[in-house]
């Protein structure tokens, strides 16, 4: 029931959050030609309301998958690495189809390869700073550990 | 004679400080009494038995199969209480590593964790378990 209400939180946040970045990333992307909510080919394709809308609602909609996913990192059952993998996984399954809808990536194969070299820097840097935090948290555990056990000797 | 409780939230145990006008034979029985004093033990069952266990050689307590056991040095016994219990039952020493499993700080050896990112503690006894990620820095509060 908590993990439950765990994802349903979490999703709630990424959704909004989704919707704010999602929009962000699109008005600094178009900045040089004139800022705009949605991408030029999305408004050519719908007209403005409904690409900006599309735009939001999508964006929304991958924070939300994104975000409720990060619960994995929460179970016990899987290791860090399995968990960052899973993760990846979904958000890539989200990502692509969302950004290629949403003209992101240009509908062309480059622009997909992009994101995903992109996403799998993002995965390994996230994974080795997630790593790194808990080595220096065992390292100090074990001197703590080492100085109570050389006490009572 | 008076009996006077004064609390420490610094302190790592129980101390006791005997004040008395001279060491009299009735000082060092107290005292003795006192040395002698096991904190109220578990009940643990193996093969029938019911054995009064001392905490302090309590190496972990965990829960199988809908069970709660305690592993000490010289056997496994089965406790008939839930971890949820015993986590408040048991003294600062104890902390809990995941769900299933709580141990005795005083019996860790070591702790690792591999290149995945799964991090194991090192018993003593030979004892080695899985510590989960959400519980590391309850570890690091108690030890530390």
């Amino acid at each position: 029931m908590t993990a439950i209400k765990d994802l349903i939180r979490l999703a709630a946040v990424g959704f909004v959050l989704g919707m704010i970045i999602g929009d962000i990333m699109v008005v600094a992307f178009t900045a040089s030609e004139g800022i705009s909510l949605a991408a030029p080919e999305l408004i050519e394709e719908f007209g403005y309301v409904p690409a900006v809308i599309l735009q939001t609602l999508l964006s929304g909609v991958l924070g939300c998958i994104c975000f409720g996913a990060t619960i994995v990192y929460y179970k016990d059952e899987y290791n860090l690495l399995e968990a960052t993998c899973i993760h990846m996984v979904i958000a890539f399954f989200t990502l692509i189809p969302i950004s290629n809808f949403l003209w992101w990536t240009g509908r062309v194969m480059e622009g997909n390869i992009v994101v995903l070299a992109m996403g799998i820097c993002a995965y390994v840097m996230i994974w080795f700073s997630v790593y790194m935090s808990y080595r220096i948290q065992i390292q100090k555990i074990n001197e703590a550990l080492e100085r109570r056990n050389s006490g009572k000797k | 004679m008076r009996v006077n409780f004064i609390q420490d939230k610094e302190a790592d145990d129980i101390s006791v400080i005997v004040h008395a006008p001279s060491r009299t034979k009735d000082v060092d029985e107290l005292m003795e009494a006192i040395k002698g004093f096991v904190p109220s033990p578990l009940s643990g069952y193996s093969e029938g038995i019911v054995t009064k266990l001392n905490k302090d050689t309590i190496i972990r307590i965990y829960s199988k199969d809908k069970r709660v056991y305690a592993d000490t040095l010289d056997d496994s016994y089965l406790i008939k209480s839930t971890l949820y219990q015993l986590e408040d039952d048991l003294p600062r020493q104890f902390v809990r590593i995941s769900n299933s499993e709580i141990v005795n700080t005083d019996k860790i050896i070591r702790l690792d964790l591999n290149l995945a990112g799964t991090i194991m503690v090192y018993l003593q006894g030979d004892i080695r378990t899985r510590v989960s990620r959400r519980y590391i820095s309850k570890v690091k509060e108690v030890l530390m």
